[in-house]
């Protein structure tokens, strides 16, 4: 199963990886199959804003830890709901690391930003406004939670409770980076980035008379 | 009159010419694919380097040559080459001998064990030899005997006529060498072995074998009024025999010493030392100074010398040796680790090389060739970070006396973003450090090491076959500097590999498995092996994940 020890966790044969592959691509099609009065505008608009995100970290790539996809899932999963705004976090995580690098790790980035997508549908899915402030907090937890999240793939058998701690420390000042970074992006970009799924989503979902009733938990 | 003023304006542009065509600027060449560890050969209009490969094992050996104004004039590689390239390039003037005439010759001898014989002015080959390989080929230091060039090979010795390549004497002995150069007596080659053994052997194939004393010779031998020398480098330090008789104890890891006008010079990682051989051999003094590798002589017009050495330790750049009294280092622009020594040029021109990489040639008639002290590097990224942090506090700061916190925050946190983003590894590193004098080690010292060790840097190789460890080193920084400084001496290739957080190892003399992770006195590395830092007395230990 495991070639190497990589950076963010052991490198896995290729049958490993297509695995992790087809769950993440099975789990955010079965999220994204729903009735929709206007399949082919809803389809357009996530892919839009899939590929914007994707892109936008993949530009940011050569700043360690300066990561848009955070503010960019909590932002969709206050606009688009669970299902889609988590499904959003596994497009975009497979997306971009298909550029930047694919491994054991991307199941863990992208189980992390579904939670942040989670978190930003349980915490900010208001109507109007996004509420900036609570967006804010959100960017701070979140970030440094899904840092820790990630960093659980780098346990393996002869890793101890000290030396995973002592990983997390050492981490710390790119965490740091990751709150500040997600904290400005939410600042210059989330109204933006709110305004326009927020129209879209309202011009999709004028003829379903149905709400948010896709996102309520079962 | 207009005729003799018409001749005086040829002249007049004719000396300008020529001045212009021998006045060349000082220039440097970075030959990205290798350390020099070697010293360069200079030829009346040309600089032939070899570089000796990459601690990584990426790219291949090669040799360079180039003319006095920089311009390449032709280069070799060989790709099969063992990375470990370390025997001096050997000039050879044109002559006629065995085999019939040759040409102006360098000769090259490879880690995989090839000799090869080039014109000097165009790189061709114009012949080529093979000698074993056992891990290695040759390392040591060729010798030239009349028309035959002696090659101390892995195993053994062979020569070969100069002209055409053909073996003329092929002996194998016991023991197996490294850097064991070759010296040529008047009956006999003398050549030392990593078993501390001198073997004389004799032109007619009569071998005569000494153990000196218990460790390694890893340089020609010296031929003084008072006997052959021989500096032994021992576990944890090194002993100069002369005669047979032990003369001094000094430091570990000896330089290959070297002999003129009857004054010895050798060197260690803690020593350069003097000796006077014109009638006994004596100890002349002792200067603390860092040199493993060549050390040469600078022949100066006045009949007078210089001793140049390599400073192998991060801070580099060359000692330059006139009496125990009179020495400096002398520092280039590209400092670094350095085991080569200079070569000179009859005009006083002379090219310098380190593990960087980079040739730097220094031509005579320009002033203050080589800069004492190396110019203090503007860190511009660190500058320019900083101001958009301080533009960015200012900029905010209306925002804060009026209380509006987002706007603070709106125009503060980009600032902070972009300053934190490309320092970050300065920030981590210094973050890392703090939490690494709060967390007291466990330590990973073995007390069958040597005593000698404590205090030092020391490197364990946790290989299938069973643990290799060097210790007693000093002056590096980071895992990695340390690593390759400890595989390098005892021979092991570390073949790296590049992720967007770093360089990690990928193989160890050849051993992937699943993946090497390395433990800084028993705490596990936390941070790529280029950020990592190490203290003066850290303990690496590199085991498979």
């Amino acid at each position: 199963m495991v070639l190497a020890s990589g950076t963010h966790g052991p490198v896995l044969e290729s049958s490993w990886m297509l695995a992790i592959h087809v769950v993440l691509i099975i789990a955010a099609f079965l999220l994204l199959t729903k009735p929709s009065q206007n399949p082919r505008r809803e389809v357009l608009l996530l892919s839009s804003v899939v590929l914007f995100t994707a892109a936008l970290r993949v530009a940011m790539e050569p700043l360690p830890n300066v990561q848009p996809v955070t503010m960019a899932c909590l932002v969709a999963g206050a606009r688009l709901g669970l299902r889609r705004g988590v499904a959003f976090a596994i497009m975009v995580t497979l997306l971009s690391n298909m550029v930047i690098s694919d491994g054991w790790w991307t199941l863990f980035q992208a189980s992390g930003w579904a939670m942040v997508a989670a978190a930003g549908a349980k915490f900010l899915n208001s109507e109007g406004v996004l509420n900036m402030k609570h967006l804010l907090y959100l960017s701070v937890v979140t970030s440094l939670l899904f840092d820790w999240w990630v960093s659980l793939s780098i346990i393996k058998s002869g890793t101890t409770f000290i030396d995973f701690i002592l990983y997390l420390a050492n981490g710390l000042t790119f965490d740091l980076l990751h709150i500040f970074a997600t904290m400005a992006f939410a600042l210059w970009l989330a109204p933006a980035l709110s305004d326009l799924i927020s129209e879209d989503a309202s011009l999709t979902e004028s003829a379903l008379a149905v709400g948010e009733t896709d996102v309520v938990l079962g | 009159m207009r005729l003799v003023a018409l001749f005086l304006a040829i002249i007049c542009f004719t000396s300008l010419v020529s001045a212009h065509s021998t006045a060349t600027e000082n220039w440097e060449r970075d030959l990205d694919n290798g350390y020099i560890s070697t010293a360069p050969l200079l030829t009346d209009d040309l600089v032939i380097v070899r570089t000796s490969g990459t601690w990584d094992g990426s790219g291949s050996p090669h040799v360079f040559a180039f003319d006095y104004s920089g311009e390449q004039v032709w280069q070799i590689e060989n790709a099969h080459s063992l990375h470990h390239d370390l025997s001096p390039l050997l000039l050879v003037e044109q002559g006629q001998g065995c085999g019939g005439t040759w040409q102006d010759l360098v000769i090259v001898a490879w880690a995989d064990g090839k000799i090869q014989a080039l014109d000097v002015a165009t790189g061709l080959e114009q012949w080529s030899a093979q000698t074993e390989v056992i891990t290695w080929g040759i390392t040591g230091s060729l010798a030239i005997d009349g028309d035959l060039v002696v090659v101390p090979t892995r195993q053994g010795l062979s020569t070969y006529c100069l002209a055409d390549g053909a073996l003329q004497q092929r002996i194998e002995l016991d023991q197996l060498g490294w850097r064991n150069g070759v010296t040529v007596s008047d009956d006999a080659y003398l050549l030392g072995n990593e078993e501390g053994v001198l073997n004389t052997i004799y032109r007619n194939g009569t071998v005569i074998s000494e153990l000196i004393g218990n460790g390694k010779i890893r340089h020609a031998p010296i031929l003084t009024n008072s006997g052959i020398l021989i500096h032994i480098q021992t576990t944890d330090a090194s002993e100069v025999f002369i005669a047979g008789e032990l003369f001094l104890t000094a430091g570990p890891s000896p330089a290959m010493p070297v002999i003129y006008n009857n004054q010895v010079y050798l060197a260690t990682s803690e020593d350069f030392i003097f000796l006077d051989c014109t009638l006994e051999c004596e100890n002349v003094g002792i200067i603390p100074f860092h040199s493993n590798g060549e050390i040469a002589i600078q022949r100066l017009d006045d009949g007078e010398w210089k001793v140049w050495a390599p400073q192998n330790n991060p801070e580099g750049g060359w000692g330059v040796f006139t009496t125990i009294d009179d020495w400096l280092i002398l520092q280039s622009p590209n400092d670094d680790y350095a085991t080569a020594a200079p070569g000179f040029g009859s005009d006083g021109s002379y090219a310098l090389g380190n593990d960087k990489g980079i040739l730097m040639f220094y031509n005579s008639q320009q002033n203050n060739p080589v800069i004492s002290h190396s110019d203090e590097e503007f860190d511009y990224i660190f500058i320019i970070t900083t101001l958009i942090l301080l533009i960015s506090i200012l900029a905010s700061t209306p925002a804060f006396i009026f209380h509006l916190y987002e706007q603070v925050l709106k125009t503060l946190l980009p600032g902070v973003v972009i300053f934190m983003a490309f320092n970050i590894t300065m920030i981590s590193t210094a973050w890392s450090g703090y939490l690494s004098e709060q967390v007291e080690p466990e330590g990973d010292w073995n007390d069958s090491w040597p005593k000698e060790w404590r205090g030092s840097q020391i490197v364990v190789f946790e290989l299938p076959e069973g643990e290799v460890v060097f210790g007693g080193l000093s002056g590096h920084k980071t895992v990695e500097n340390l690593t390759d400084d400890a595989a390098f001496r005892v021979g092991i290739i570390i073949e790296k590999e590049v992720f967007d957080s770093g360089e990690w190892v990928k193989s160890i003399d050849g051993h992937e498995g699943a993946g090497w992770e390395f433990r800084i006195d028993g705490e596990r590395g936390l941070l790529g092996i280029s950020e990592a830092q190490v203290n003066s007395d850290s303990v690496i230990r590199w085991y498979s994940a």
